[in-house]
């Protein structure tokens, strides 16, 4: 079938979404990420707010730290150019997607590269959450008496789309995996990893409702918002994860393997915008209460629910 | 419609959300019927142990104040502000006082009624056993 489209549309196809993958994960959002940092270390100084900073942070560490954000912003300049000059050597070389697919690979391999500075950021905001628990010594705990629900942080729509999808492909891949007698151990492997990857998304869904806050002076506002983010980051995963699924099945079944790089790039644009693109836009830093962390404040405002 | 513990406070814990849950169904801040939430959600929130919350839960459904419904969660009682005025601590401390006061004016000593009492709590099942 992929012989009936010219290669000049599978290359284009290609180059753009490729160009996208360089231009969203090295260069839009780790810009959104250091602009975030900067704006927080310029407005909420340590001397003011020594619990949003709570290994002690002197001018040291506060120098420390803006050499690490000078570094994040360095690495993810030049994996930019790298990108950009992998491209240039694809268009001059006359680069041809293999029609057996397996190219893809390439864009992970492109893909991990990228996401490195994220997980150290992720990796470092933890151990900050887990000093800001050392610190935390308020006496007086306060809690809304609402209980969370899961609709009421997405919409019924969504989870319902995530279960049918995932069960339209469970029985796309089982219809077209033939006999179950004759299943090789990849067949079960792959309907194990995708069964367990929803079972993760559910498990961290219904800790992030019910579960512990990680930033234990978060203003209640705050918490919602992060609890908001993370579940639609996982049922929107989820539905992302099945129409992958669905469409790298379809491209083995009508010989289109062509197509898997850009569809492999596409769908790890779509995760990143779902995950990382989400909860920055859900959690604007202009919005979070940062009084929270104020010298002195004795009561998180963190759980002052709003009057009902 | 929250609650606040003190956790430096000589008053238990779960003595203090039992009256914190108390004082927002006595201020109309929940109304029967409403949702409430879970153990896990409420010991989370308030980074307590899951068995504090759960035991002062199942002291207020045996005052009650709520009702569980199973898998559907926990819910405030529809009588719970009428309930909310009775203290079973109390009415279990005058009714022993007025049976103390019956034995002493028989002449029975401290160290007899004592006796009498462990005895009698010893003989009788234990409610729900």
């Amino acid at each position: 079938m992929a012989d009936q489209i010219p290669m000049t549309a599978i290359l284009f196809v290609f180059y753009l979404t490729f160009a996208g993958q360089i231009f969203l994960l090295s260069i839009h959002y780790p810009n959104q990420l250091a602009n975030r940092i900067s704006y927080v270390l310029k407005n909420y100084p340590p001397t003011e707010y020594p619990k949003l900073y709570p290994s002690g942070f002197t001018i040291l560490t506060a120098g420390a730290k803006t050499s690490r954000l000078t570094l994040f912003k360095r690495y993810n300049q030049l994996v930019a150019l790298l990108g950009g000059a992998i491209l240039v050597a694809m268009l001059a070389s006359g680069y041809r997607p293999a029609d057996k697919g397996g190219d893809e690979i390439f864009v992970m391999l492109y893909f991990f590269l990228q996401t490195v500075p994220f997980i150290v950021i992720a990796f470092s905001e933890f151990r900050n959450y887990k000093l800001m628990h050392q610190a935390f010594q308020t006496t007086t705990r306060s809690a809304d008496l609402r209980p969370r629900k899961l609709f009421d942080f997405v919409a019924p729509a969504y989870v319902v789309a995530a279960v049918l999808l995932f069960i339209a492909w469970a029985t796309f891949y089982m219809s077209s995996a033939g006999d179950v007698a004759t299943w090789t151990t990849e067949k079960y492997a792959t309907l194990s990893i995708i069964s367990g990857m929803n079972l993760a998304y559910i498990i961290i869904i219904w800790r992030a409702i019910s579960g512990a806050k990680l930033d234990p002076y978060q203003a209640y506002g705050d918490q919602i918002k992060t609890i908001e983010s993370i579940t639609k980051t996982m049922v929107f995963s989820s539905i992302m994860i099945s129409v992958f699924m669905i469409l790298t099945q379809a491209a083995d079944e009508y010989a289109l393997e062509v197509f898997d790089p850009p569809l492999v790039s596409f769908y790890m644009q779509l995760c990143v915008v779902m995950g990382i693109g989400l909860t920055l836009r859900l959690t604007k830093i202009e919005d979070v209460d940062f009084s929270v962390y104020r010298a002195g404040t004795e009561t998180p405002s963190s759980d002052k629910a709003p009057a009902t | 419609m929250q609650i606040t513990i003190n956790i430096d406070s000589e008053v238990p814990l779960f003595t203090q959300l039992i009256a914190g849950i108390k004082c927002v169904v006595e201020q109309g801040g929940v109304a029967p019927g409403d949702p409430l939430p879970s153990i896990r959600q409420l010991a989370n929130d308030l980074n307590l142990n899951n068995k504090t919350v759960a035991k002062a839960y199942r002291l207020l459904e045996r005052d009650s104040i709520i009702q569980t419904k199973g898998y559907r969660g926990t819910f405030v009682h529809p009588d719970a502000a009428k309930n909310v005025g009775i203290d079973l601590n109390e009415w279990v401390l005058s009714k022993l006082r007025d049976v103390v006061d019956r034995c002493r004016d028989r002449g029975a000593t401290d160290s007899e009624i004592r006796i009498a009492f462990t005895s009698a709590m010893q003989q009788l099942p234990t409610k729900g056993a």
